[in-house]
This record gives C-alpha cells, sequence and structure tokens, in this order.
C-alpha cells in the first residue's frame, strides 16, 4: 500500500474481486488484482478473451451490473478516493469527466439517430454549462484535434456517413470532451484495418503527449502493446499473471504463459518451423483448477502448481511475475535468459 | 512465373457487383470488387493473399471456388478450364477444391453434431456404407487433434479453437488438393490461433495441400505463405516471394503496410512510410492506379491511365511505374 501516499499514482487498483452470480455457479471473473496507472503513463492489461481485462475496466467506471456481479473485495483508488465507496451522483461526476471509455465497436458505441455535433456536445455539457457558438466552437476542436478533415461539416454528419476509422475518431473526440486525467481504451483498434489502426494509435500517442492524460489501453494484441506501451500488465484467468516496463515484459518474460504467448506470434522469420503454441485452452471462469490457474496449460509445472496458488515474485525493477519455478530455476544460475526481438525459438 | 507444378491459375479475373437505387432498383454503378487479377498456386505450395478490408480478397477466394461467377478472366484447375463449367460439370471438381471459413461459430450447423458435419461432405461425395463413413469420420476428426469421441457433441459443446478444428476436417473429408483458407485464425486467440497455423502446415507437408491463405495480417501471412499477393480495391498491387516482399517492398501500398504491422519486438516490420486518409470505396472508382488518393508518390501519370503490372524479375510483381 505503500503507493497511496504517491503523488504520481493517478488510478490504483487493489486487490480487486469480481464475481458474477447465475444460480449456484459463481464465475469468478477477477481475483485480487492490483495494478496502477501514473499521471502521462500508457498501461496495457494484455489478455485472451475471458482474462477479465474489460471487467476490471468496468469496475473502475462503476459499471459493472450488480446483481448479477458482486465485488466482495478490493478497492479502486483514483486521485486516493476510493471509487468503490461512491454514489451514483459522485460516479456520474466522475465518468466522463475525469475517467472516459473509449470502446471496440465505434459502429454500436454512436447512437444512429443523432449527428456527430449533437453526441460530442451531449458529451461536454453534461459536465459543463457550455452553449450556443461556444459549445459549437468546443466540439470542432475536438474534432481537428483527433485529425477529422473539414471538422466544421462534419458535425451534421449522421455515424453512417463515417468510416469506421473516423467514427473511432468521433468516440476519441467524445472521451476527450472533458479533458479526463484518464482515458480507458478498451481494445479500440480491433475492429480497424492495420493501416487505420496505425493512425489510431499514433493519435493516441500524440494527444496523450500534448493533453498529460493517462492511458489504460486493454488489447489482446501483443503487437499492440509493443507499440504502444510504458508499462504492461499480463493476465490470465482473473488474475495478474506478470507486469513491468513493456520492454522487460517482451526482451526477458518470467512467466510462462507471456514466453508462450509471445513464442506463439506468427512472424516471417519464425517460417519453416513449427510455431511454439501452448497446449489447451482458457479455462471457464466458474471451474478454473486449484493452484496456479494456468497450470494445466504449462509446460514448467511442477506438482507445487497444482496446490499452491503462486505469490507475486520480484524479478527487479518493478518487474514481478507469478511464476516461483522459472524464478527459483533461472536465478540460480543468476541470470535469467535474455531473449532478443522476435526469436523465441529456444522456448 | 514458373510454369511447372502450378495447381490453379487464375488470369484477368473479373467481378462487378451491381449497385441499384431507387423504385426500381435501375442500376446505378459498379463495385469492382475484383478487377482483374492474376495468379498462381502451385502444389503444395500457400499462396498469401493480403489486404485490408473491402479489398477483395475474399470474393477472389470464392471465385476460384466457383461459388460466384465471375464476370471475365480464366480460371485454370491442373490445366483444364473451369470457368464456365456448369454445375454438373463442375461436380468432380467441388471434391478437389474446398474452403474454411473464418467465423468458427457461424460454419457450423449448431443442429448437426461435428460428425454429422464432417460426414455430410463423405455422403456428398458418394460414399457408400455407414460404417466405412463412421470410420472414416474418425480418422479425420483424429488428425486434426479432436478425440474421435467428441463426434457426438454439437458445436455449442466446443471452443472456438476446436470448432475450427472440426471446420478444417469437414474440409479434407473430401481429400482436396486446394483449400482457400478465408481468414481462418483471425477471430481465435493468440495461443489457439497458433495451434491452428501449426495444424494448417502439418497437414500440407502431409497431404501435399495448396493454400490460398487470405488473411490481413501480415505477420500471419509471412509466416504462412510461399508467395504473396497484395490486394487493393480489387487490384493486386505487388506479388512476389514471402522473403523477397518483406525484405525488398516496391509498391508505396505493400511499404505503407509493412510500416503499419508491429513485430513483437515493437520496431515496425518496414520504417518511413505513412498513409494518410482511409481505403475509398470500390464504387465507381476514378480512372487510374487505384491507390492514387493515399499514395504519396502519386503523379499525374497515376492519375490519368491504367498502370500495367512491371516484371521486376522473374518472380516479382509490381503495378507502379515510379518504383521500377
Amino acid at each position: 500500500m505503500q503507493g497511496v501516499l504517491d503523488k504520481s499514482i493517478l488510478l490504483s487498483v487493489q486487490e480487486l474481486t469480481v464475481n458474477f452470480r447465475a444460480e449456484a455457479i459463481v464465475a469468478r471473473a477477477l481475483e485480487g488484482v492490483s495494478y496502477e496507472v501514473r499521471q502521462g503513463e500508457t498501461v496495457c492489461l494484455v489478455g485472451e478473451s475471458g482474462c477479465g481485462k474489460t471487467v476490471s475496466a468496468l469496475a473502475i467506471l462503476g459499471l459493472i451490473p450488480q446483481p448479477p456481479g458482486e465485488i466482495p473485495g478490493g478497492r479502486i483508488l483514483f486521485m486516493g478516493q476510493n471509487i468503490l465507496e461512491l454514489s451514483e451522483e459522485e460516479l456520474q461526476n466522475l465518468r466522463g469527466n475525469h475517467i472516459a471509455m473509449v470502446f471496440q465497436e465505434p459502429m454500436t458505441s454512436l447512437n444512429p439517430v443523432f449527428t456527430v455535433g449533437e453526441q460530442i456536445g451531449e458529451a461536454i455539457t453534461a459536465h459543463q454549462k457550455v452553449e450556443g457558438d461556444e459549445l459549437r466552437e468546443r466540439c470542432i476542436r475536438l474534432l481537428k484535434d483527433v485529425g477529422i478533415p473539414s471538422p466544421a461539416e462534419r458535425l451534421k454528419d449522421y455515424p453512417h456517413q463515417l468510416s469506421g476509422g473516423q467514427r473511432q475518431r468521433v468516440m476519441i473526440a467524445m472521451a476527450l470532451a472533458c479533458s479526463p486525467q484518464l482515458v480507458i481504451a478498451d481494445e479500440p483498434t480491433t475492429a480497424l484495418d492495420v493501416t487505420i489502426q496505425k493512425q489510431i494509435l499514433d493519435l493516441f500517442k500524440t494527444l496523450k503527449s500534448k493533453k498529460g492524460m493517462s492511458l489504460l489501453y486493454i488489447t489482446h494484441d501483443l503487437n499492440v502493446v509493443a507499440n504502444i506501451a510504458d508499462r504492461v500488465y499480463v493476465m490470465y484467468a482473473g488474475i495478474i499473471t506478470e507486469q513491468g516496463k513493456k520492454r522487460d515484459i517482451f526482451q526477458n518474460p518470467c512467466h510462462p504463459y507471456t514466453r508462450g504467448l509471445i513464442a506463439s506470434l506468427p512472424a516471417r522469420s519464425k517460417r519453416g518451423e513449427a510455431l511454439h503454441s501452448i497446449p489447451g485452452t482458457v479455462p471457464d471462469p466458474a471451474y478454473k483448477p486449484r493452484g496456479c490457474p494456468f497450470h494445466p496449460r504449462c509446460t514448467y509445472a511442477v506438482k507445487k502448481c497444482s496446490e499452491e496458488f503462486p505469490e507475486m515474485l520480484d524479478c527487479g525493477d518493478g518487474h514481478l511475475s507469478r511464476c516461483p519455478v522459472v524464478l527459483s530455476s533461472e536465478r540460480k544460475t543468476n541470470t535469467i535468459r535474455t531473449h532478443e526481438g522476435p526469436h523465441y525459438s529456444d522456448l | 512465373m514458373t510454369t511447372n507444378n502450378i495447381m490453379l491459375r487464375s488470369t484477368g479475373l473479373k467481378k462487378y457487383f451491381p449497385v441499384r437505387r431507387g423504385f426500381l432498383q435501375r442500376v446505378v454503378g459498379w463495385i469492382k470488387a475484383v478487377d482483374g487479377v492474376d495468379f498462381d498456386i502451385e502444389q503444395a505450395k500457400t499462396l498469401g493473399l493480403v489486404g485490408e478490408s473491402g479489398c477483395g480478397k475474399s470474393t477472389v477466394g470464392r471465385l476460384i471456388l466457383k461459388l460466384l461467377e465471375p464476370d471475365e478472366g480464366k480460371i485454370i484447375y491442373k490445366s483444364k478450364d473451369i470457368t464456365h463449367l456448369s454445375q454438373n460439370e463442375l461436380t468432380p471438381f467441388r471434391k478437389e477444391m474446398q474452403i474454411i471459413f473464418q467465423d468458427p461459430f457461424g460454419s457450423l450447423n449448431p443442429r448437426m453434431t461435428a460428425g454429422q458435419s464432417v460426414e455430410e461432405g463423405l455422403r456428398a461425395v458418394g460414399m457408400k456404407g455407414r460404417r466405412e463413413r463412421k470410420e472414416r469420420v474418425r480418422e479425420l476428426l483424429q488428425m486434426v487433434g479432436i478425440p474421435a469421441s467428441a463426434a457426438d457433441r454439437f458445436p455449442h459443446e466446443f471452443s472456438g479453437g476446436q470448432r475450427q478444428r472440426i471446420g478444417i476436417a469437414r474440409a479434407l473429408s473430401v481429400e482436396p488438393s486446394l483449400i482457400v483458407c478465408d481468414e481462418p485464425v483471425s477471430a481465435l486467440d493468440v495461443s489457439i490461433q497458433a495451434q491452428i497455423i501449426n495444424l494448417l502446415k502439418e497437414l500440407q507437408a502431409r497431404l501435399g495441400l495448396g493454400y490460398l491463405f487470405i488473411s490481413h495480417d501480415l505477420n500471419v501471412v509471412g509466416y504462412m505463405s510461399d508467395m504473396v499477393a497484395v490486394m487493393y480495391l480489387g487490384h493486386i498491387m505487388e506479388y512476389a516471394p514471402t522473403d523477397e516482399l518483406f525484405d525488398h517492398p516496391l509498391h508505396p501500398y505493400t511499404f505503407a503496410l509493412l510500416s503499419a504491422v508491429p513485430a513483437a519486438n515493437g520496431t515496425p516490420l518496414k520504417q518511413g512510410l505513412e498513409l494518410r486518409g482511409e481505403v475509398p470505396s470500390a464504387f465507381n472508382p476514378p480512372p487510374g492506379c487505384k491507390f492514387q488518393a493515399r499514395c504519396p508518390l502519386a503523379e499525374d501519370r497515376c492519375r490519368r491511365t491504367e498502370i500495367p503490372f512491371y516484371e521486376i524479375n522473374q518472380n516479382h510483381l509490381v503495378r507502379c511505374w515510379k518504383v521500377v
């Protein structure tokens, strides 16, 4: 808990647990997840579908429906204030004003019967008293900021008149409307083409440095993580398995899951050799294995892994991994293997 | 282009879709989905077809399977012209060419068990004998890594990766020699994606399959393919062996695509070229090069005349006069 007093920490999620209940079945979506976002930092939550990355973002905005959801434990501190204890009114003030969200599907997150101008305008007037020409000016400036050509004319357009990339830019403009300190982006480029994805990622980078905001970026795509992140949290089956600076995660992964993910990325340089693949599939959140949830798929697993839930262990310099097996076996020689670039053929 | 071992050759393939408007549904224009496409697929080799959404890559896949009638051009399969064959005449070729779809959730009939889905193909090619068919189904499922005991389960009981395996078993049931893989791993998680890619590679080596591998993901295409064709708005812009294309891309669009894709170490495959704007609509495109609207090198000539293919060397073709 040393982070509480640290001024540079904007968001601190501590030991967050989220369950979803359906009759007698309890799906444990998050189990004691902790992460931090500092001022001006881009943090990536990366993991496969069902690992809990989206749920942890929804919890920050108080958007977990209860029931069926329940939050039996944990704290979410935003600028020192526990979000889980706020009233609905206080949450309204927080959402959009201080924390904003960009969703994956720009198609379904925009209202088809309102113009772009009306929707951006609403995002502003929900929190601030701005009217008439001033409001219009602000909308135009926002559209300009996100790189939409001839913004004044676009204000009158409906979402269907825009392309996918432009819709996502409008979503980002709405998120920026009240200059929030934190933007949460949940797979914002997954539905887009690669050249457009590049443009949106570059847009996030420029906006972040221009406006000094922090970005919590949720994705399943390691290539995107490599492009945008400062720090990375790798999630699996509702827990954080490894965290660290981008460099540490990619060059010196200390958790078998992270290693497996990186090694299974296809690349031209690996042509001719079989890709490393992680056997099996992600466990059902209602029936997770005992001990380390990754152990049934893990090539490093020993007997202990199926019995004890692993602790987060320090690999040095803020790099933590939840795998005692890798650390104890590789620390003896005092060197953790260093991997270079995308060649992970020795794994 | 080498002439030996060519399994399928497409020359000047075109498909235009009419756009109808108004009360009388008059044709007001054409979407030029595929606008003159040439390529070869060799025996036991993979041709990667890469491009952004709407570039016509899936239409090409459907055309060579004759699921769509081409408007112009020729499809030669094992030196026989199959472009204008009737449905009846096509039957023996249907056996030879199969397809694997992107969405493992939408491409299996939810009311049929895994076994029935695979068996359907065997029936279609007239395999007699129930017991014989059942035996073959077990064999096929095992070949793709599904336990034969799971043949009686329904699609919803399988995960996405397993469903994709069943889709592959179904395609293999009729012993094809060419498979069109239409974004077969795009809907899958990273760890599962590698399993399916390995399976496809393994089956290719074992059964000598030719693949037309359609994908928007350059990393996947780079891993899978022997030759790569880059498509943009219905045209192939560049066509080269994989290493040549990745190491010496010539077309500005290929260059831009490679710049947009970061590899796992964070550095892009190529650096330097960034595209402004987005893919324009294929509806009534302007004359000249299809890429001119976004091309940083575009000049007057690109806007006036159709740009032909230039042959750089034996296997490397590029549709851009500026880089030749």
